[in-house]
């Protein structure tokens, strides 16, 4: 079949020249179309349910509202996690299904199930299913700015005039709106003037409620017309609602501002964002799950800007995040890298082959591959992005293998034939490699397919990587059977082409040295033995991380405060803080904070949780070489303020953390039990530990416990004499002190709440205990009395915030790790945890954040790569029908990878999961090279000679072949060690591993395994 | 200089726990703002329901003789007027009934006091019989009786002039003048007006139990009132109290019901709201010493404008507290903070 396939190809040239330019066109097309991102995407199928229960503490929501509702959500099938967290007024559900499981059918479960509980709530639960998003969708953030406009203008222009546009943008799932003040058309009754009619609070609602509304009526008829009946009483003004009539009587005809003051306020805020230092209003743009992020990002500048032409003057909006400069910077890396490979490697080929015109036949398959898995990506539905690109690159050096094969033979054949046509010499040449071409590419796919069997995050990062050097193989494979043969045949001459003298030379040196080899193999031997035992004291010694962490350009720095914080004390230590930094750290270009929680409540943080995001200067404006150092910098300035707890991270990598454990940092201790106090005890004893142990930074226990609370017990006696409830008594308290949405005014597109709430005026809302105490209450039989008469208040203390996981309380304490590697980490806070912290019984503790990832992974591909191995063996085996030969090539590999290990450890970095790729890359790389080795040994078999001399001039026949594949992968990979730009750092363990491991798999390749074939045919044949 | 912050801040922690002082030197770069703290005699309480009105019986009260068809009022509801000072016109046939009434009734006064008078010199000459005399006598004491009754109100009478079916009355002393202004028809009985003399306007308030004994002033539209008695009888969950009489600077209504801002007794002090935090279940604030910040529990009692009214048991009139940064001091009492 390959011989008719490189038939077919030659007898069909123009064919296959015009389906080659089709193939870059429509790979050029797939290109500009591939979604472009970070990273894959990387969320689980997750389905967030967000609820808020105004004025319900955390632990009467999670008895009432959440327990119920995660007991429904348990029984869904396929979910692989249930996770909530319940704060005061909100719960936040979130339920991962197993992967493949469609997102649609998720939400359609949860979404019955959550139907069926909230209709039966005794009280009022607002919220639903979150917008269908992931933790990464939080792909562009803005604020407003006009000196002119208030925060609560500014408020409405985000909320009605530029959410709406937005939404309308392809993949735009929602716009969250942060800050600022929510207008309402605020009503403050007077309890003096209530009474003295008669008229309850409820009284005073009905009537505003339904006097509020248009009615439909239905139709008469007039003639042989119809006309529509309605009622209409809607208002559309503060005075027309101030004109509601509310009772008609004795006393005479009073309207809503005779009981009450009717005026603009806002709804009880939940949170604030300051930009330098000013309180500010936010816009946060979340995509759509499975959106293309460039092309979001893109549409929501454009209408941007065609909004801002309709804005009052002097409106700007100043975008602080734009997921866009990272993917751009980071795919930028990456792609320069891939520019230069390709370019380093075209020279390379120049270079070992002698002949400018076979190099460019053996380019042409560089972009033709590259842009035949971009064909096949798009097809297969990747996306362009970090790691499927380094996929790309990775495979550069590997792609020219096969085409090199069938070119240096044509070169040969067309040496050897100058009397044949030269059509038929490139066709035999093309045929006989063939096989061994099908053969070393089915072998480096087998080698990269212990990728595809990764799971949970490291498998949704690096699956792409496997697929895309799949692809890259696979359509290098088909262009050098097809279009190689093609362009060699109308390319290369058939003048000698001969071999460049470097490497004749080479070739000289390179014989002399392995004949004294296979004399006295034992230094060699002991060497590479010694060599061996070194990278194993290495790799015990190397530290271990999941990733390394990608600079995404900006720094969050999250504060968290007492918890009992107000908003307004939580905002002005955020100025202090934002001012400190400003002025301390000139990098800094701005500074948006951003307390509490969100308008969606996607992600519901208490007062006292600020995120500080750092707008960045360009590096090249830094006064320090790294981020880590600029880091020191902001750590310098936030020790100026005490009282805090500090913990660093970035965008993307808070949302990974958050998504893979429900919060931030690199490790988290999570104590699990039922009693909140004794969780909490425990989470104090484990802070308290943690910073013993080597490479603990920003420890923070979630704080759980502080709540206070003050209890109103309604005295029943009194209370059933004057008719008051307990809902009535907390209803009309809700309205004095939080306020409660009753109607809405309509104006245009913009809908302004109706509440019930005390006035703007700082008097009218309840200031310490006494003054609520003292309060009049008017009584629903009209009596006023004072809110101490009919109830007696107390204190209690409770939780601010519960966690649950799979229906167990949890509490949770977070450590970031510097300066030294995550596993080791974790294995040592282990020990020292076990020894330090008794737990009780019931009470267990359990590890997680990235490192799980790391170990996970580990686990994997110990259990895959063997099979591999085997795989890969049964395949030698079938090529050489030896079992010794194939245990030659295989025993190769060891010494590739301690090349590998060894430049790790030199270089600094850590064992990651890009390294554990690279070490895998070298495998194929090794047991490719000791293929080519080896059949050619057996090839020169047959030749009379001694066994040393026949070795000799068969292993100095395929030293340009293996130069080449190692020098083509390395220089392949030289872009990415020394890249520096934002991305690169993912991909850099990768590249180093396999740059140093081909430098030991060169040597092994070209000394070793002519030694071990020495070794078996002197014991097979005497 | 960070570090020897933190070596502080663990130095200091342990002592704080037990209320003693947190070093400045602790608190690194926190904006540090102090306001002193005043001293205050009163603490203003939630508002009640206040009524300006006066006590019971301390009207004058002018009641109509006859019913009228029609009554003129020639002053402002509520507005103030001078004795002798015209305030209403009377019309109707009934008018000149009354006055034709009122004139027979002088006369036959007139006529039964002459007969009185002659009848009594007979009497004593034992020339009358006991009966007669004890008849004429009654008879002459219930017509005075009656005369004097109309002639008190005729003494409120203008001199009708030419017209004699109206009459215009003046009123009786200088004070706030009130009547219904309301009603469908003039009743013989019914109250023309009242008047309430300039000392007897006054508020009344609906205050709290509990509270009650430490009044002291009410805050009324802007003006304050001193509180001159406290009833002995509750109405409910609440005593009623009276002010003084208003003065004349404070612009009060007759009769209105307000939203009045209670002033209670109590030797307190004005600390801003910000410079209160909690700690140990206590509210605390933060007192400017050497070097240090001392922790002082304070009773919240009420907000006082911005700022909030204490009571401490140190004294802490004219001492500076801390007003900014208070809860980055409490996260470093909760141990936030540090490594």
């Amino acid at each position: 079949m390959l011989k008719q396939l490189v038939r077919f190809s030659l007898t069909q040239r123009l064919f296959v020249c015009v389906a080659a330019l089709a193939l870059a066109g429509l790979g050029l097309r797939a290109w500009l179309a591939l979604p472009i991102d970070a990273y894959p995407d990387i969320a689980p199928t997750q389905v967030k349910v967000i609820l808020k229960v105004p004025g319900m503490t955390a632990e009467e929501i999670e008895q009432r509202v959440t327990y119920p509702l995660e007991t429904e959500l348990l029984g869904i099938p396929r979910q692989s996690m249930l996770r909530s967290t319940t704060k005061y007024a909100i719960t936040d559900i979130t339920l991962d299904f197993v992967d493949g499981t469609d997102i649609y059918w998720a939400r359609q479960q949860v979404n019955e199930r959550l139907a069926g509980i909230l209709d039966g709530l005794p009280f009022p639960v607002e919220g639903g299913l979150a917008p269908m998003s992931t933790p990464l969708s939080e792909m562009f953030m803005f604020t407003i700015e006009n000196p002119r406009l208030s925060l609560q203008d500014k408020r409405q222009l985000l909320e009605w005039e530029i959410r709406p546009a937005l939404r309308t943008v392809a993949g735009v799932a929602d716009v969250n709106v942060l800050g600022g003040y929510a207008r309402t058309y605020q009503v403050t009754p007077h309890p003096v003037v209530l009474s003295e009619l008669g008229l309850g609070i409820d009284a005073l609602e009905a009537s505003i409620v339904e006097q509020n509304l248009n009615a439909g009526v239905g139709r008469i008829l007039l003639g042989n017309d119809v006309l529509v009946v309605r009622v209409e009483g809607q208002v559309h003004s503060l005075e027309a609602l101030q004109d509601i009539v509310v009772y008609s009587g004795p006393a005479g005809v009073y309207r809503l501002r005779d009981v009450a003051d009717v005026e603009i306020g806002h709804l009880a805020r939940y949170g604030a964002v300051t930009r330098n230092g000013e309180e500010a209003v936010q816009g946060l743009v979340i995509a759509l799950r499975d959106s293309n992020t460039g092309a979001v990002v893109d549409g929501v500048k454009a209408r941007l800007a065609d909004l801002e032409k309709t804005l009052p003057a002097g409106t700007e909006i100043n975008v602080f995040y734009d997921r866009a400069r990272l993917i751009s910077t980071a795919i930028g890396t990456i792609s320069s890298a891939l520019f230069q490979a390709i370019l380093l490697v075209v020279a390379v080929l120049t270079v070992f082959l002698g002949n400018l015109r076979a190099a460019l036949v053996v380019s042409i398959s560089l972009p033709l591959a590259a842009l035949a898995t971009f064909l096949l990506m798009s097809g297969t539905g990747l996306t362009a992005n970090l790691m499927s690109l380094g996929g790309l690159v990775i495979a550069i050096g590997m792609l020219v293998d096969s085409s090199v094969v069938v070119v240096e033979n044509t070169l040969s054949r067309l040496d050897n034939n100058p009397g044949l046509p030269r059509l038929h010499v490139v066709y035999r040449a093309a045929q006989e490699v063939a096989l061994p071409v099908v053969a070393g590419t089915l072998i480096v796919i087998i080698v990269f397919s212990p990728l595809l069997t990764l799971s949970g995050l490291e498998g949704k990062l690096f699956t792409p990587v496997a697929l895309t050097i799949v692809y890259a193989m696979l359509a290098a494979l088909v262009l050098s059977l097809t279009l190689i043969p093609v362009v060699a045949s109308l390319m290369l001459g058939t003048h000698k082409a001969g071999m460049p003298r470097f490497m004749l030379r080479l070739q000289a040196a390179y014989v002399v040295a392995l004949e004294r080899v296979l004399r006295r193999p034992r230094g060699l031997l002991l060497g590479i033995g010694a060599l061996l035992a070194v990278s194993v004291v290495f790799l015990l010694l190397m530290g271990k991380t999941f990733m390394p962490v990608l600079d995404e350009g900006d720094l969050i720095v999250q504060l968290e405060k007492s918890p009992s914080i107000s908003l307004q004390a939580s905002v002005e230590l955020d100025r202090q803080v934002g001012a400190a930094l400003l002025a301390g750290v000139p990098e800094i270009r701005q500074i948006v904070t951003r307390t509490g929680s969100d308008e969606l409540g996607l992600d519901p943080m208490g007062l006292n949780e600020t995120d500080v995001f750092m707008e960045l200067a360009p590096t090249d404006e830094w006064r320090f070489a790294s981020k880590t150092v600029l880091e020191a910098a902001v750590r310098e300035v936030l020790e100026g303020f005490p009282g805090m707890n500090v913990g660093f991270t970035q965008p993307i990598q808070m949302r990974v953390s958050e998504m893979l454990t429900g919060s931030t940092g690199d490790v988290t201790v999570k104590v699990y039990g039922e009693d909140l106090v004794r969780i909490a005890a425990l989470m104090h004893d484990i802070a308290r530990v943690i910073p013993r142990v080597q490479g603990a930074v920003d420890v923070q226990a979630s704080v759980t416990e502080g709540g206070k609370f003050l209890n109103l017990e309604v005295k029943p006696e009194l209370a059933s004499a004057h008719g008051l409830t307990v809902e009535g008594l907390s209803g009309y308290l809700r309205s004095q002190i939080e306020g409660a949405v009753i109607s809405e005014v309509r104006q245009g597109n913009r809908r302004i709440p109706v509440t019930l709430a005390a006035g703007s005026q700082s008097v009218a809302v309840p200031a310490t205990v006494a003054d609520l105490a003292a309060r009049s209450v008017a009584l629903p039989d009209g009596s006023l009395a004072t809110l101490g008469d009919v109830a007696s208040l107390s204190y209690a203390e409770g939780p601010l915030l519960i966690e649950r996981e799979r229906g167990s309380r949890f509490g949770v304490v977070t450590v970031n790790v510097e300066g030294r590697d995550v596993v080791g980490f974790v294995e040592e806070l282990r020990e020292v945890l076990s020894r330090e912290v008794a737990l009780p019984a019931g009470y267990r503790l359990e590890y997680g954040g990235e490192f799980e990832n790391q170990q996970r992974a580990t686990h994997n591909l110990l259990l895959v790569v063997p099979v591999a191995l085997v795989l890969i063996l049964l395949i030698l085996f079938a090529t050489f029908g030896s079992m010794a030969l194939a245990g030659i090539i295989l025993g190769n590999i060891p010494f590739a990878l301690m090349g590998g290990v060894i430049s790790l450890y030199i270089s600094g970095e850590y064992l990651s999961v890009p390294a554990s790729v690279g070490l895998i890359a070298l495998l194929g790389v090794a047991v490719l090279n000791g293929v080519v080795m080896v059949s050619h040994f057996q090839q020169q078999a047959h030749l009379p000679g001694a066994l040393p001399a026949r070795i000799c001039a068969g292993a100095s026949q395929r030293l340009r072949p293996v130069l080449m594949t190692a020098t083509t992968a390395i220089f392949g990979l030289l872009p990415l060690v020394f890249a520096t730009g934002p991305g690169a750092e993912v991909q850099r363990p990768l590249a180093i591993v396999v740059v140093g491991g081909l430098l030991t798999s060169t040597v092994t390749t070209l000394f070793l395994v002519p030694v071990l074939y020495q070794y078996r045919e002197k014991l097979v044949h005497g | 200089m960070k570090q020897l912050q933190w070596m502080l801040l663990a130095w200091c922690l342990p002592a704080v726990s037990f209320g003693a002082d947190v070093p400045l030197a602790a608190l690194g770069d926190l904006q540090l703002d102090y306001t002193a703290v005043q001293e205050i005699a009163e603490v203003p309480g939630p508002a009640v329901r206040a009524q300006v009105t006066h006590r019971t019986g301390s009207q004058y009260s002018i009641q109509l003789p006859r019913d009228v068809r029609r009554a003129h009022y020639l002053v402002r509801n509520g507005g103030q007027v001078v004795a002798g000072q015209p305030f209403v016109v009377l019309e109707g046939p009934e008018i000149h009934h009354f006055l034709l009434e009122f004139d027979a009734m002088e006369r036959r006064y007139r006529s039964a006091e002459a007969r009185y008078r002659r009848s009594r010199a007979s009497y004593e000459q034992k020339a009358l019989a006991e009966e007669q005399w004890v008849a004429i006598v009654d008879n002459y004491l219930a017509l005075q009786l009656e005369y004097e009754h109309m002639r008190h109100f005729m003494e409120l009478v203008d001199p009708p002039q030419d017209d004699v079916e109206s009459i215009t009355l003046h009123a009786p002393i200088t004070g706030y003048i009130e009547f219904e202004s309301r009603q469908m028809a003039l009743i013989e009985g019914d109250e023309v007006a009242s008047f309430l003399a300039p000392g007897e306007l006054r508020a009344q308030l609906l205050v709290p139990v509990q509270d009650a004994d430490r009044l002291t002033g009410v805050q009324l539209e802007g003006c304050r009132l001193d509180v001159e008695e406290l009833e002995g009888v509750a109405r409910g969950f609440s005593l009623v109290a009276w002010s003084e009489a208003v003065t004349g600077a404070c612009r009060l209504q007759l009769n209105s019901v307000l939203s009045a801002t209670p002033l209670y007794r109590h030797e307190a002090y004005r600390v801003p709201r910000s410079a209160v935090f909690t700690w140990a279940e206590q509210a605390h604030v933060l007192l400017r010493g050497d070097g240090s910040l001392q922790l002082v529990p304070v009773v919240l009692l009420q907000p006082v404008g911005e700022d909030y009214a204490v009571t401490s048991e140190i004294d802490l009139a004219g001492r500076a507290v801390l007003s900014s940064s208070v809860s980055a001091v409490q996260g470093v009492l909760l141990g936030l903070g540090g490594e």
